[in-house]
């Protein structure tokens, strides 16, 4: 009906639209809509999606990243590592002349050290650190992959290698360390900030070593960066790159089709398929390793009983709801571990739609007549859950069905995220983001006792035999013995489900057609560093 | 005069000591922490908030407290955001001159807009131009503006593409906000690229004007008819017109002066259908203005920046009332007589 | 003889609401806002009757269809679904119990105490008076949608919370018109003659000032009621208002602007009715107005 009349439009804006920019600012710029604002500009301090989007591969480098295609390790700002005393001690050498931002309010007078290195790690390790508190105090990547309580201590050898002493022997600790959140602050930069007397300026006025650097942020409105000219890889080919915060999808894939975005986070492709958005927006897939659950909150009843959760997982009807919220490009999840996992074993549904049986175990329970709770849904898209919102409405009226009344309560992203950590919650729908392709990233940062003190545990569940379980998962070295292993802690998540698996969602990215080089990593957050806008591509 | 702008002067000082002690007695209807609310300072254990404690004086009596947080209100100390830890009053400021612009641009369209339609209307009594602009301004006046606003963006940034869907300007256009007028800015920015820019920003800036401008353009429209209609029952008009005079000239200069005063009167009125307006019109096209920020406020719970942006706006529309009383009592001394006759 | 008949020719003059009622008839376009208002309160009346479906109920087979007459759409659904699967005409019709209802409810609340306190106020003098006056003219001049924001913002944003901001909100604008009424009408030749004849205060509010101000009253209300509901409807629409899922129309059309590319017929429909509502209001409320201002004229 409307598309004769859009497609007439859309060739308008195509050739010569009243939204034409100055052509230098439109070449070297590029703009990309997200989500939401960032909690702070180091991903240290927090595990949201939106915050490593915005900050981490743009502002920032790693000591080593990952390739997931080939599965290694490749250097970054470490250009060698090496291993001693049987795999406790790692030992990095730095790559000459990585030269830190220069901004109007701080000039480098020296290249990347150790010192830079071993200031970033001890600042969440050591409580005792001048920056330990700054901000917040809260390091929950840290806490809750167990780093914290692994690494003994980091020390510079000379001032181009660092030592990582460990406590014991882990698969996971490179994996860890090429995660968005291990980057590398610069410690002459926080020491110039207490000699101020500003050091909360170190997470708000960031300098690292990456391709962009921090020009300004405007809450709910914008982020803007520079490009970095001194950039170790050689400056990007973007001058200009501007984060335009637009919470509502619906705007933001109007954006895009009008222009006015570049790229966009979390595009709705189901409408855009729909609608032929083709010539000037191109979609593409990525593969991701998430999933989206409903988490009970173990700590308050009805939810500390293993029936009442039972109960509620066969009250749901989710196949129809991974049609719905998903249109079909999502997996229905029987377990934690998304299907991409090498450790993932294929398994039938525990908890098919049931109503009655839901009914009964809840009578079973002692709650013949229902109860009432509450459902926190977020209020923007994320990578597991295009639309928390209308998942939550939807579980709500499978809920009336046998008696339980539910209501649904959300805020703004980032207080609704606080507000989560702090427990306030009777049930939320969630969902995680693998930082690294092991599988003991899928289950310790939402399932263990320390994850449920450092708050990315929603169900907020500890149980010391699932803690044990997990650890010996990890000190095993054998894969096969590692899969048999977890496959015997995905079955024991889900007899005491305390949470229930929804679904694991395909990523897309859609950009402008003449934007080539924006990486979606699986394991990442969204990079920059190699787009570029082509002149005079043909339509 | 003089003695009736002293009267207004006096109500305007009794009405914002009034405000201030509303605002002040919102710190603790609010839930949470009173010191809290008022100042953003978190934590109870940490030096901040003791300090600040101590500087509001929340250990001695109510007055007290709130003789403090005028003082604080009078230095420009209003708090800190609990969401981005920035100062109220700086960003207050930015966001006042981005409402200020759509709200003085809405008013200038609606007064251009609306004064001649509304005194054609009259001079067409009950002739169909008349019916029709009053029939269209009846309808126009009884459209949500949300509603209106979702209308316009379907139609003119979706479909026709005259103008983008959303904000103040194309974010790659780095002007620093210095006023928060997205015009002011640009003509005081220093970039090469300012004509550009500027062209840019008229582009984002027409359609939330002239949305804005809708509703009182409607009332206007209404106020000046009936206001020339009445003034042409008037007995000097009748007199000019049997001397001679020409049309125009009845209009221009006896007609219209005299027509204006009810609608100066009311203006007041206006100017707070405007500011509603307002802060719908800013939610729906993302505007950085005053309403946006302080519905988003109430979302996030941020109560210093809710009471920084009710205040701020409390006081715009109070100012804006005393001038136009004072500019009414100026310009028709006649009414100036109305002293709490009793 | 005494017969009663009923063949008795006298002439008998309209009385002054007759007269009002005469004029509206002759309007035709005050007689359909008069239909089409009454329709929709038929229809907030009667919506389990009328409704096809429950407004809650989803229909998972049937996300976002267009309307009927669409070659998408469905007969079931003559206006088409949400992107929940929920008949839109039926949401429509229950919620007109939200937009219509509850600000119709509010209104009269807040008719009844502002005319009391107004009514009262009318009639002391001195001081007093002038500055509830003062004190009234600065509090109308704070638009109602920030009074009612701010009122939320503490209490939270329910049903409840929404009826009592409202409610709080329009109880000035009635205190402000009823005692200007009273005022002017205080000083008339016939409150005099019953003043001076010895009627007690009560009697004059009552019996003698009252009925005279009555078509103050009904412009105050249609006009209170017009902004009841877009106030409503606003809170609704900026999600500070009823919650989902209830089918208030401004919360039908925020949740519609998600969804106005791809489904832009769940975003007509309850602005239609919100519009309808709105407008037959208004131009009921106007034609009362200019009728009255006839009828002193």
């Amino acid at each position: 009906m409307k598309t004769p009349l859009l497609l007439a439009a859309l060739s308008l804006l195509a050739g010569c639209g009243p939204l034409e920019l100055h052509q230098d600012i439109n070449r070297d710029g590029l703009v990309f809509c997200s989500e939401g604002n960032p909690e702070s500009f180091n991903p240290q301090l927090d595990t949201s999606g939106t915050t490593v989007d915005a900050t981490s591969a743009q502002l920032y480098d790693r000591l080593i990243e990952y390739d997931a295609e080939q599965q290694t390790f490749v250097p970054s700002l470490a250009h060698k590592w090496e291993t001693f005393d049987g795999g406790r001690r790692y030992r990095f050498h730095l790559r000459p002349n990585v030269q830190f931002h220069q901004t109007d309010w701080f000039t480098p007078t020296r290249p990347l050290q150790a010192s830079d290195v071993v200031f970033s790690f001890t600042r969440w390790l050591d409580p005792h650190h001048d920056y330990h508190k700054v901000n917040g105090g809260q390091y929950p990547f840290f806490r809750a992959s167990g780093l914290m309580r692994l690494i003994e201590r980091v020390e510079s050898v000379n001032s181009t290698t660092v030592d990582f002493v460990l406590t014991r022997v882990d698969s996971s600790f490179l994996a860890n360390l090429a995660t968005d959140f291990a980057v590398i602050l610069s410690a002459e930069y926080a020491q110039q900030l207490t000699q101020q007397g500003t050091p909360e300026l170190l997470d708000r006025h960031p300098i690292g070593t990456g391709p962009f650097q921090f020009i300004e942020f405007r809450k709910d409105l914008l982020i803007r960066y520079g490009a970095n000219a001194n950039y170790w890889q050689g400056a990007p080919a973007i001058k200009h790159l501007v984060y335009s915060i637009t919470p509502n999808a619906n705007k933001r894939m109007l954006k895009l089709i009008t222009g006015e975005c570049d790229v966009i986070a979390y595009p709705l492709v189901t409408q855009l398929e729909q609608r032929d958005y083709k010539p000037p927006v191109k979609v593409t897939q990525t593969s991701s390793p998430n999933i989206a659950f409903w988490a009970f909150n173990t700590e308050r009843p009805p939810f500390d009983q293993a029936l009442v959760r039972q109960a509620l997982a066969h009250a749901i009807n989710r196949p129809a709801i991974v049609q719905t919220i998903y249109n079909g490009q999502a997996q229905l999840a029987t377990g934690m571990l998304p299907s991409t996992s090498w450790a993932y074993q294929p398994t039938a549904t525990d908890y098919p739609y049931d109503p009655k049986r839901a009914r009964e175990l809840l009578r079973q329970a002692g709650y013949p007549n229902g109860f009432a709770m509450t459902i926190w849904a977020a209020p923007i898209q994320r990578v597991y859950n295009p639309n928390a919102l209308r998942m939550a409405e939807l579980i709500q009226a499978d809920l009336a069905q046998i008696g339980v009344t539910a209501s649904i309560v959300s805020y703004e992203w980032n207080t609704f995220r606080q507000r989560l950590a702090r427990g306030e919650h009777d049930t939320a729908l969630v969902g995680w983001v693998a930082d690294n392709a092991d599988p003991d990233n899928f289950l310790r940062p939402t399932l263990s006792c320390s994850a449920a003190r450092s708050g990315t545990n929603r169900a907020l569940w500890c149980d010391a035999d699932f803690d044990q379980q997990l650890l010996s998962a990890i000190q095993s070295t054998d894969p096969q013995d590692r899969q048999r292993r977890y496959q015997a802690i995905e079955t024991y998540v889900m007899q005491q489900v305390p949470l229930v698996p929804i679904a694991s969602s395909l990523r897309f990215q859609a950009h402008q057609h003449n934007i080539f080089g924006v990486e979606l990593p699986p394991y990442g957050g969204i990079r920059f560093v190699n787009a570029r806008r082509a002149e005079h591509v043909p339509l | 005069m003089f003695r009736y702008s002293l009267s207004r002067i006096l109500l305007f000082s009794i009405t914002l000591w009034l405000l201030s002690i509303f605002t002040f007695a919102l710190n603790y209807w609010y839930p949470g922490d009173p010191l809290t609310n008022m100042s953003g300072v978190v934590g109870e254990m940490t030096t901040a908030y003791q300090q600040e404690s101590i500087n509001r004086a929340m250990d001695s009596t109510i007055f007290r407290q709130y003789g403090q947080y005028i003082a604080h209100l009078v230095e420009g100390n209003w708090g800190i955001s609990l969401s981005t830890q920035e100062p109220v009053f700086t960003a207050m400021r930015h966001h006042l001159g981005a409402s200020l612009e759509l709200i003085i641009l809405g008013s200038a369209v609606a007064i251009v807009l609306g004064l001649p339609l509304g005194t054609y209307a009259a001079l067409r009594q009950r002739q169909w131009q008349d019916k029709l602009i009053m029939t269209l301004s009846l309808s126009t006046y009884s459209i949500p503006v949300f509603w209106f606003a979702q209308l316009a963006i379907l139609l003119f940034a979706i479909q026709l593409g005259w103008s983008p869907i959303a904000g103040q300007i194309h974010p790659l256009y780095a002007i620093e906000t210095q006023t928060g007028s997205i015009l002011l800015d640009i003509i005081l920015s220093d970039v090469d690229y300012r004509g550009a820019a500027f062209i840019n920003a008229l582009q984002h800036l027409w359609l939330p004007t002239l949305v804005v401008a809708l509703i009182p353009l409607t009332m206007l429209i209404r106020m000046i008819r009936s206001a020339v209609l009445d003034t042409l029952q008037l007995n000097h008009i009748k007199a000019a017109r049997v001397r001679g005079l020409s049309d125009t000239t009845i209009l221009f200069k006896h007609v219209l002066p005299t027509a204006i005063q009810p609608v100066l009167r009311e203006a007041g009125l206006q100017f707070s259908v405007l500011v509603t307006n307002i802060i719908i019109v800013e939610v729906v096209f993302n505007w950085p203005g005053l309403g946006g920020w302080l519905v988003k406020s109430i979302f996030e719970r941020d109560y210093p920046v809710l009471q920084g942006g009710l205040l701020c706006l409390a006081m715009l529309i109070l100012v804006a009332n005393f001038t136009i009383d004072l500019l009414h009592a100026w310009r028709y001394p006649q009414t100036r007589d109305v002293i709490d006759a009793d | 003889m005494r017969t009663k008949s009923n063949i008795f020719y006298q002439f008998r003059a309209p009385s002054p609401r007759q007269l009002i009622w005469r004029q509206f008839n002759d309007n035709p376009i005050v007689v359909t806002a008069y239909y089409v208002l009454a329709i929709i309160m038929l229809a907030m009346l009667f919506a389990p009757i009328l409704a096809p479906y429950s407004p809650e109920q989803q229909f998972n087979d049937a996300i976002s269809l267009p309307p009927a007459w669409h070659p998408e759409g469905e007969m079931r659904f003559v206006f088409g679904t949400d992107d929940l699967g929920r008949d839109i005409l039926s949401r429509v019709l229950y919620g007109a119990r939200y937009s219509l209802g509850y600000p119709l409810l509010a209104t009269i609340i807040a008719a009844v105490i502002g005319i009391t306190i107004g009514a009262w106020a009318g009639m002391s003098r001195g001081v007093q008076s002038s500055t509830l006056t003062h004190f009234l003219d600065v509090v109308l001049s704070i638009p109602s949608l920030l009074l009612a924001l701010v009122i939320v913002a503490i209490l939270g944003p329910t049903l409840h919370t929404v009826m009592i901001a409202i409610t709080l909100v329009l109880i000035p604008q009635f205190i402000h018109s009823v005692h200007n009424a009273f005022y002017t009408e205080r000083s008339k030749e016939y409150v005099i003659a019953s003043k001076l004849n010895g009627c007690s205060r009560n009697y004059l509010l009552r019996r003698v000032i009252f009925p005279n101000i009555t078509s103050v009253v009904v412009i105050q209300f249609t006009y209170a009621l017009s902004t009841a509901i877009l106030d409503i409807a606003a809170l609704g629409f900026l999600g500070l208002g009823v919650q989902a899922p209830a089918p208030e129309w401004g919360t039908m059309l925020a949740r519609s602007m998600e969804h106005m590319y791809l489904s832009p017929w769940s975003m007509l429909l309850p602005g239609v009715a919100l519009f309808m509502t709105v407008l037959t209001i208004n131009i009921l409320g106007d034609s009362l107005h200019r009728a009255i201002q006839q009828q002193d004229r």
